[in-house]
């Protein structure tokens, strides 16, 4: 069943993407699949995520990579210089078989095409990434903060004091906050 | 009537950990669910990529208590297939039977869960009780109660002589007749049938289309079980028969862990029945590869992931995590909506939520 899966979801891939991609299957011993497939343009992620979404799969987790270092290159520390590059892997399940299908975005971009409108499965990782590494998700249906209070200012890269992130919550900033906003609209939790 | 939100949370007397719902109800009815988490992100998953392989592992173990185990089990695995070396058989049924003993203390932390959300304390503390036995049980085998840090790159720490294999089997032997007791209480009480029994509903489809996980997934009738799935560890040896329910209520989901407990022991007898001979663990320290990875294991709250990219240093590149908590926090959209207010409780609890998980 197995092979016959990894079969057609190769052949759904040529089949929408034609040579626009690259993928390799590793098998372990005890039988675990895991698929590795690079695309070479980042918006053709939601058309990969239609194909498991016919094959009634669904996205085990998102991991987004700041500027990763190049795998077959010995990595040395002039790397740092270079220009920010970020690669998001989708690690995604369908018929018993694991693949991680990975892009890169264009230099200078920060936004990606949101694939929870296929897999719903995508939404919590997709809102994750976005509070933690500020990419942007283009037609998310509900792109709020999942993460972080929404009265902090993302930046690329920054650090956030874990008291911020928790909004002042266990000291006397939350208090403050609550006296300072007076009575009305007490019951929202816009004020908390 | 009227429409009105009420928040449930950050800090709430039924949730032992902190994460926020803002509803919206209608009378006493649910119509919708927000959720708003992060107030225990503590940035694991950062500090994880700044220390060497093995300081991760005593890192890892900490990220959730009662899956503990796994942390580092699924951590060692993803490494091991980077530096490209194999567990010793011996070493591979060690690891699946500290997973067992760890998988039978969670599931009964949940089944007695249930009835304390809903009020019938004296079942939790039986259920408590019971558990004791498996928390004495990892003191005397493992050093410690909770954080049991067996695993190491290549095998585990640990080994057991004949003595100690016929300890726990007695153990878990005796633990049997109690726990037939139970699962006969809670499914003959009225109390719990009517709190659980057609409350939080997820139906087999919703079940796929969120790709929920573990116990909730195999509650709504999905046979997801990555022991069976995607085996590893001993599990490609011992079968495993996955628990299904089909109903999809918090009561199918708390069927599905009582099934399981008893599961666990079958598989704990069996692995100790053919349990090989031989060295518990890879005899050298592996040279970590450059490259990527990923590994699966059953927690006991359902799927685990690891993902974890070397740059052939010994600091990892990248390392991810994906708790079977996080996925199944999506599908209480569906579980939500038409439940009253007094059933929030008890259908947060049925997910088995770990909320340190979630946030990392």
């Amino acid at each position: 069943m197995k092979e016959e899966a990894m079969k057609s979801f190769s052949s759904e891939m040529a089949l929408k993407l034609g040579n626009k991609f690259d993928l390799r299957w590793d098998i372990d011993k005890k039988g675990f699949v895991s698929g590795w497939c690079r695309l070479m343009d980042a918006d053709d992620i939601y058309q990969v995520a239609e194909i498991v979404a016919d094959f009634k799969g669904r996205v085990i987790t998102l991991s987004a990579l700041n500027t990763p270092s190049v795998l077959n290159e010995p990595s040395d520390a002039s790397s740092k210089n270079e220009p920010i590059k970020l690669v998001i892997n989708y690690h995604l399940y369908f018929d018993g078989i694991n693949c991680t299908v990975t892009i890169t975005l264009p230099d200078n971009e920060r936004a990606v095409r949101s694939i929870t409108p296929v897999l719903i499965s995508a939404d919590w990782h997709e809102r994750e990434m976005q509070d933690l590494f500020n990419i942007k998700l283009l037609g998310h249906p509900n792109p709020k903060r999942l993460f972080l209070d929404k009265d902090i200012h993302l930046a690329d890269h920054a650090m956030i004091p874990l008291s911020e992130a928790m909004n002042g919550a266990g000291t006397n900033t939350l208090w403050e906050k609550i006296m300072r906003s007076g009575r009305k609209d007490e019951n929202t939790d816009e004020q908390l | 009537m009227s429409s009105y939100n009420i928040p449930v949370g950050p800090i709430h007397v039924v949730l032992e950990e902190p994460i926020y719902f803002n509803l919206q109800v209608e009378g006493e009815t649910v119509i919708g669910v927000e959720i708003n988490a992060g107030h225990v992100h503590r940035g694991i998953e950062f500090l994880t990529m700044q220390r060497n392989y093995y300081q991760n592992l005593t890192l890892t173990e900490r990220v959730c208590s009662l899956c503990s185990n796994n942390h580092p089990f699924t951590y060692c695995m993803a490494v091991e297939k980077l530096a490209g070396i194999e567990v010793p058989v011996r070493g591979e049924y060690l690891r699946s039977l500290a997973d067992e003993i760890k998988r039978i203390a969670s599931h009964l932390f949940n089944i007695g869960l249930h009835p304390h959300i809903i009020g019938f304390d004296s079942m939790f503390m039986h259920a408590m009780e019971i558990r004791e036995t498996m928390q004495d049980l990892k003191e005397i085998v493992f050093g410690n109660r909770m954080n049991i840090s067996v695993n190491t790159i290549g095998g585990v720490r640990y080994n057991i002589d004949d003595e100690q294999a016929k300890y726990i089997l007695k153990t878990v032997n005796d633990l049997k007749k109690p726990l037939v007791d139970l699962a006969k209480m809670i499914k003959s009480s009225a109390s719990i049938r009517r709190r659980c029994e057609g409350v939080g509903v997820l139906t087999k489809e919703q079940a796929i289309k969120y790709g929920v996980i573990g116990p909730v997934a195999r509650g709504s009738g999905v046979p997801y079980d990555v022991r069976v799935d995607n085996p590893y560890a001993a599990y490609d040896k011992i079968k495993v028969n996955p628990v299904v329910e089909q109903n999809g209520d918090v009561y199918s989901r708390l069927l599905v862990r009582i099934g399981e407990v008893f599961e666990s022991i079958r598989i704990v007898e069996e692995l100790l029945r053919t349990l090989p001979d031989g060295p518990t663990e890879y005899p050298y320290i592996p040279d970590i590869s450059v490259g990527e990875a990923i590994a699966k294991s059953e927690a006991p709250r359902g799927e685990l992931i690891y993902y974890v990219r070397s740059n052939g240093t010994d600091i990892p590149e990248r390392i991810k995590w994906r708790v079977p908590t996080y996925q199944n926090w999506g599908a209480l959209d569906v579980m939500m909506p038409g439940c009253k207010i007094a059933d929030i409780p008890v259908i947060v609890g049925s997910i088995d939520p770990c909320i340190s998980c979630t946030e990392r």
